[in-house]
């Protein structure tokens, strides 16, 4: 009995820590691959130290033969040998981790497992359950093992930047969920192991056992609240306190496993799109037929490192509510609106606010303001971000066609000259081959020439698309992405949009960088999902009369990030407009341009987006699944106590006996050691509430007694039983009652003698 | 092994007639009675311990009325010789032979009054043919008829003229019991039922020795379970290992402490032992053994206190 209920705390223990150890999702990928060795090192370090304790060895010994264990486990992982003695094994396990430690100081994290950091993940793991074993059971300090659990959540909070400690942890570093379970399992532990304090420790006799059992009791609820509410602040707190990491430029991925916060607009979309799970970020229900892009901010400024923000014109007046003035589109021109109700994921923070372009209006709550000529929203109240927002916006379409805005001139002074501005070291390499590719294509109108840049990058450029690049967005990396270098006509979105618009700037084209989505998936229920391997940056170019227009240089490619798979060709919400409405355009642009179905996508991708209402679904499985974990928590002393009644009451007067005696202490009636059954009567006889109940304690006496002191023993009539629970609990206030049934004193401070599990003893207190 | 109900419901009987006629005598002193039959039937030897006056011959004399049987009585005095109490063989000038005359011990119960006023060695004498429940004159031993029961008083020790009973002699009674002051109602009551004779001339017997015989065989059968063993040693052994007390109790006493919870038990009706048995007889069984520690002594610790505090320290084994 003892031995299978140290079993099950060790392997309780195991669980605890493996569950700490998947947190490290955070900051590695494909842990998964790795979750066979450490869940073997885990049961080998339990059952190992299980067993050794049943056996004389002395403590010192169990942690050295779990190591040995574990290690046998690292080493076949990694050499397929548990010994690696010979010579090959040997090469492999150095290669390993000399491999390991370069991942390490070369890759930022997310790093991947396999060929990667797998020897220091099994090492970790295994020290982490060997030490936890140690501490909570061969030295039988639980509470001191939640530091143990506490390292291996550091572990991802640590190396993922964002904010310290717990807050951190529950918004960065590890999940809340996980964390709330890995502080569930350890408070287990430490309620369990005091309740086995007391069942070997025994009292001593002079000791008053009511007081005594009542200050054990205090001490239990006391470590179970402390480590209860702090629990529950470090996951309700972060969530009521403002975030202040996110900064106004700016959008880039979080740590891969789901929250994505935006940091830098222009920046590292990449790590978007090849990194950690597609994860839904906006949902957008509208009644407009083909939902394509949404942009999140746009970038004018170009210089010699990056495409970045540049400045606004934000008043009070150019809020969130109501209607919003297209810049350049001439009130001539016919449009077509479109009504987008779009809500964000909590996971989604950012200071820029993903809307449809052109947009005609918006209703959004918070302070967000737009300037005029970028229409695009930035948070100006403190705090405020996308996370969790829901929202409307009006879509206007202007129903252009090729012929229109061939006519059209650039729209030279009709804008800021800052939109055709170069840094003064943009290399020449970027004119000549902006003006050599127009030329060669005959161009001569604005239109004609940017869809000339934009075909000779999809098309006649050689140009491949590649997320592989370490070249950004300014001058001098255009420059290495335009030229013949090793690393030259190979990049992603971010080059192509950056060098289009760059190249247009030197045609006198105003132009700028649009960051934002690419085409959503449509879901079963009709709304559409973006996430985050749908973020996109292309170039807007400017024409007199219509605005600004979109282009799309970027080549589809498919292979690595799945939007591009089917590539959507420019204007693809704007069908009448530009390149892939003239005769030039590419005709398989059009046929991929509508929004992917789940269907088209599982057959197209290789990677296959989540969608929104999974995510959600596995957030609720998640959240269900905790509180059903602590409703059991809870629900556990009544059902351990309800069981324990139903096996008593079939059995002989001691075990009645023992009920009796249960029920008394969950009741809150103090109960004596070491008395005879008729000096107990006394002490409970008071408190029993009814006449049948007297009668029935009356009987209950006779009966024990006769069990113990007599020859022979006569068997209880049920019936007394029923009688004396029923008059000791219409006794009670009905208070008592219900925390007598739903968290029975009995059950959270036992303290039998070893061996006498179910055999009642007078000494309880 | 165990008795049969018919069996108590006898003890039950004799032993209510018993105390209903003593009670008659001694009025409110119900739990002095009961011990009184305790002693009785488990074959010990009373010591009636008490200022003069309470009724202790009074008691001694009602249980020996109502009950058939020989009955004698010795007053203790300084000059009483051990012969008055064993007897003693004279020459008898007719049959030129000697003729054993039996003295005071002769008899089924004997009523040793005021016992510490006697000479220690007359003391011994008695003790002696209380212990061996024979008697031994001129190399020629008499055995004494059973029931057997000897039934002292004695004063407080520190009243003037008297002879402190040494330990071992008082280890040979099975309890010790003060009657103490009756209750005002009981005293109020005596006043009218002793105006006109002593209630004790009216006493009939209402059993006899040989029915008494049969209920000591009846109390030999009740059951003492191993833990109620266990409990009585770890009574007794408690005393031994106290601080606060000097000498404590003999094996002896254990052995009169589990007799005397046999009798107490069947006169409950019980054919077996509870552990409450030997806790409610602990105190006169065992007190009168005991002696002080000049510490406890002079911190003004009674015998009974100190027995309390052990009797609560000493847990009651449930199995």
């Amino acid at each position: 009995m003892r031995a299978s209920r140290d079993f099950l705390l060790t392997l309780l223990t195991a669980a605890t820590v493996l569950l700490a150890v998947g947190s490290w999702s955070r900051i590695v990928y494909g842990l998964d691959h790795a979750m066979v060795p450490i869940v073997l090192i885990g049961t080998f370090v339990a059952i190992a130290g299980w067993g050794l304790r049943l056996t004389t060895t002395p403590r010192w010994v169990i942690p050295l033969v779990q190591l040995a264990l574990a290690w046998s486990v690292v080493s076949s992982r990694l050499t397929r040998t548990p010994v690696p003695l010979r010579h090959v094994p040997r090469l492999r396990l150095e290669d390993a981790f000399l491999a390991a430690g370069d991942a390490i100081a070369h890759a930022a994290p997310p790093v991947p497992v396999i060929d990667g950091v797998l020897p220091f993940v099994l090492c970790g793991a295994a020290l982490a359950f060997v030490v936890a074993d140690l501490l909570a059971h061969t030295l039988r300090l639980p509470a001191v093992a939640g530091l143990v659990l506490l390292t291996v959540l550091a572990v991802p909070i640590s190396v993922v930047s964002g904010q310290a400690g717990i807050t951190g942890a529950a918004r960065n570093g590890v999940a809340p969920w996980l964390f709330a379970l890995v502080v569930a399992g350890w408070l287990a532990q430490v309620v369990i192991a005091e309740g086995d304090r007391l069942d070997r420790g025994g009292r001593q006799l002079d000791v008053d056992d009511a007081a005594s059992s009542a200050v054990t009791s205090r001490s239990v609820v006391a470590t179970v609240a402390v480590g209860g509410t702090a629990t529950v602040l470090a996951l309700v707190v972060p969530f009521a306190i403002p975030t202040m990491h996110v900064r106004l430029d700016g959008f880039g991925a979080g740590p891969g496993g789901g929250h994505v916060t935006v940091t830098n607009p222009m920046v590292d979309v990449r790590r978007n799109l090849v990194q950690g799970a597609d994860v839904p970020l906006v949902r957008v229900t509208t009644d407009d037929p083909d939902p394509g892009y949404l942009r999140i901010a746009v970038l004018t400024r170009f210089n010699a490192t990056q495409w970045s923000a540049g400045d606004r014109s934000i008043p009070k007046s150019q809020g969130s509510h109501g209607e919003v003035p297209i810049a350049g589109l001439s009130p001539k021109t016919p449009v077509a609106t479109y009504n987008y109700s779009i809500a964000i994921n909590p996971d989604f923070e950012s200071r820029w606010l993903p809307t449809p372009a052109p947009i005609k209006a918006i209703d959004a709550a918070g302070d967000w303001r737009y300037d005029t000529s970028t229409d695009d929203f930035v948070a100006v109240g403190k705090g405020l971000n996308t996370a969790g927002l829901t929202y409307t916006a009006v879509r206007s379409e202007p129903d252009l066609t090729a012929a229109d805005l061939d006519d059209m001139s650039s729209g030279v002074g009709q804008v800021a000259s800052s939109y055709t501005d170069q840094p003064p070291n943009l290399p020449a390499i970027v004119s000549q081959l902006a003006h050599k590719v127009t030329r060669d294509a005959d161009a001569s109108t604005p239109l004609e020439q940017a869809v000339a840049l934009q075909d000779w990058f999809r098309e006649s450029g050689g140009f491949t698309y590649s997320t592989a690049t370490d070249l950004g967005s300014g001058a001098t990396d255009l420059a290495r992405f335009l030229g013949s270098g090793p690393d030259s006509k190979t990049g992603y979105c971010q080059q192509f949009a950056a060098a289009m618009a760059a190249m247009a700037r030197t045609l006198g084209i105003p132009a700028r960088v649009a960051v934002g989505f690419l085409s959503p998936t449509e879901q079963s229920d009709g709304t559409y999902v973006y996430s985050s391997h749908d973020m996109h940056a292309w170039p807007e170019l400017y024409f007199a009369g219509a605005g600004w227009i979109r282009f799309e240089p970027t080549p589809a490619s498919g292979t690595v990030v799945p939007g591009y798979a089917h590539d959507p060709t420019s204007l693809t919400q704007q069908p009448s407009i530009g390149p892939s409405a003239s005769a030039s355009a590419q005709p398989q642009a059009a046929q991929t341009a509508k929004p992917r179905t789940n269907a088209q996508q599982s057959a197209g991708d290789k990677s296959i987006p989540i969608p929104l209402e999974s995510h959600h679904t596995w957030r609720w499985v998640a959240l269900a699944a905790l509180l059903a974990l602590l409703g059991a928590l809870v629900a556990m002393p009544g059902a351990v106590r309800r069981r324990r009644r139903r096996t008593r009451l079939n059995g002989t007067a001691e075990d009645a006996w023992a009920e009796m005696r249960d029920t008394v202490i969950d009741l809150g009636i103090a109960w004596a050691d070491g008395i005879s059954p008729r000096a107990t009567r006394q002490l409970v006889d008071r408190y029993v509430g009814t006449h049948e109940g007297h009668l029935a304690l009356d009987q209950l006496v006779d009966a024990v007694e006769r069990e113990r002191y007599a020859a022979s023993s006569t068997p209880l009539d049920p019936q007394v039983m029923t009688d004396l629970l029923e008059g000791l609990k219409l006794g009670q206030p009905a208070a008592t009652v219900r925390h007598a049934a739903w968290w029975p004193r009995s059950v959270l401070h036992r303290h039998r003698g070893p061996g006498a599990a179910d055999r009642p003893m007078d000494r309880v207190g | 092994m165990s008795t049969p109900s018919a069996d108590l419901e006898t003890v039950a009987r004799v032993s209510g007639r018993i105390r209903g006629n003593v009670e008659r005598v001694i009025e409110g002193k119900s739990d002095v009675v009961f011990s009184t039959l305790v002693v009785l039937l488990a074959e010990g030897h009373l010591l009636i311990e008490d200022v003069p006056g309470v009724g202790k011959t009074q008691l001694a004399k009602a249980l020996a009325r109502s009950i058939d049987c020989t009955v004698r009585r010795i007053q203790f005095t300084p000059d009483l010789l051990p012969s008055d109490v064993t007897g003693v063989s004279v020459f008898n000038q007719n049959t030129r032979e000697f003729e054993f005359r039996p003295g005071g011990v002769f008899a089924n119960i004997v009523v040793g009054d005021e016992i510490n006023r006697a000479s220690p060695k007359t003391q011994s004498a008695l003790l002696e043919c209380m212990e061996e429940r024979q008697v031994t004159v001129d190399t020629k031993t008499y055995q004494l008829e059973s029931p057997f029961l000897v039934i002292a008083t004695q004063n407080p020790i520190e009243m003037e003229g008297t002879y402190v009973l040494p330990e071992a002699q008082r280890d040979r009674f099975m309890a010790r019991v003060s009657i103490g002051y009756p209750p005002t109602a009981a005293e109020m009551a005596m006043i009218t039922a002793h105006a006109g004779a002593n209630p004790l001339d009216d006493l009939e017997p209402v059993t006899d020795a040989a029915e008494i015989r049969k209920l000591v065989g009846i109390v030999s059968q009740v059951h003492v379970s191993e833990p109620v063993q266990r409990y009585a040693v770890g009574i007794v052994t408690a005393t031994r290992a106290s601080s606060e007390l000097s000498l404590g109790a003999s094996p002896r006493a254990t052995l009169h402490l589990v007799r005397a919870a046999k009798a107490a038990a069947a006169l409950q009706g019980r054919d077996f032992v509870l552990p409450d048995d030997i806790s409610a007889l602990a105190l006169p069984v065992l007190t009168h053994r005991l002696l002080l520690s000049a510490e406890a002594a002079l911190g003004g610790r009674q015998v009974a206190d100190v027995l309390r505090s052990l009797l609560g320290a000493v847990p009651v084994p449930s199995a």
